[in-house]
């Protein structure tokens, strides 16, 4: 569904490749027409545009949201794997793990709600 | 990097959006389009913009823009909060065992409910006061 609402918008075009990583260019969403080197020039007149450049980096953000919580939650297995059993350290990489987690599906129910709402308004 | 800590105290939200907002005025818009808010019924003069507000073209220029320009904020707002509720997730991802860090990070979340509950009101009032449903015009 995330999926959904981010792909609704796409138009003309196409990407494929040179992106970094599998980030999405940040005029993912515009309409633009190709140029004689197979670049894509993004068109912009209306002012609803500025929108669709903030979608292109909100998908950027939930991507990256994803690797930090990785990043977070090894470190948290870390913290744990070297705690030798002491109970405050055990105590507290368990609560890296546990805030890791929590962030990242408040990040990624956050896109689900607010769809959600839209379709409930319009 | 010297030269870069010199000015850095300059490097504040306000010149940041305040850049922001100039590099967007110097956006290259096509001048081969115009856009009409307005129209020339009654003797008023409509108004003709580069950008596409998103005006109707019809009646009073003043209102058909702010009408657009209303029309145009409340399309942003659901991103707007979408955006600023990751960037909670991820303060409260990076927040590791600290409360101070996770408080802020909530304090953020509910910053962002309230603002949504806010909107939402003002939508509803805005849709109940002005009569024939213009808002998806």
């Amino acid at each position: 569904m995330i999926n959904h609402i981010f792909t609704t918008f796409a138009d003309s075009c196409s990407f494929s490749g040179g992106a970094f990583l599998t980030l999405p260019h940040w005029y993912q969403y515009l309409n633009g027409i190709l140029d004689s080197h197979n670049n894509c020039i993004p068109e912009v007149h209306k002012l609803t545009d500025i929108w669709l450049i903030l979608l292109a980096v909100t998908e950027m953000l939930l991507q990256l949201v994803a690797f930090i919580t990785i990043i977070i939650v090894i470190y948290g297995g870390v913290m744990m794997l070297s705690s030798q059993g002491q109970p405050d350290r055990v105590s507290k990489a368990r609560t890296t793990i546990i805030n890791a987690i929590v962030g990242m599906v408040i990040s990624i129910s956050a896109a689900g709600l607010i769809a959600f709402l839209g379709d409930q308004i319009k | 990097m010297k030269h870069f800590n010199k000015y850095k105290k300059y490097l504040n939200k306000y010149t940041v959006s305040l850049a922001l907002m100039v590099s967007m005025l110097t956006f290259p818009f096509s001048q081969a389009f115009a856009y009409q808010c307005g129209s020339s019924d009654n003797n008023q003069t409509p108004v003709t913009t580069s950008i596409d507000l998103g005006c109707t073209g019809q009646g009073n220029p003043i209102l058909d823009m702010a009408f657009a320009i209303i029309r145009f904020l409340s399309a942003g707002v659901g991103i707007v909060v979408v955006f600023s509720t990751i960037i909670a997730g991820i303060q409260y991802t990076v927040s590791r065992d600290s409360p101070e860090a996770t408080a802020k990070a909530k304090g953020r979340l509910v910053s962002n409910i309230i603002a949504l509950i806010a909107f939402l009101l003002a939508y509803a009032l805005l849709n109940f006061l002005v009569p024939g449903g213009f808002l998806h015009g």
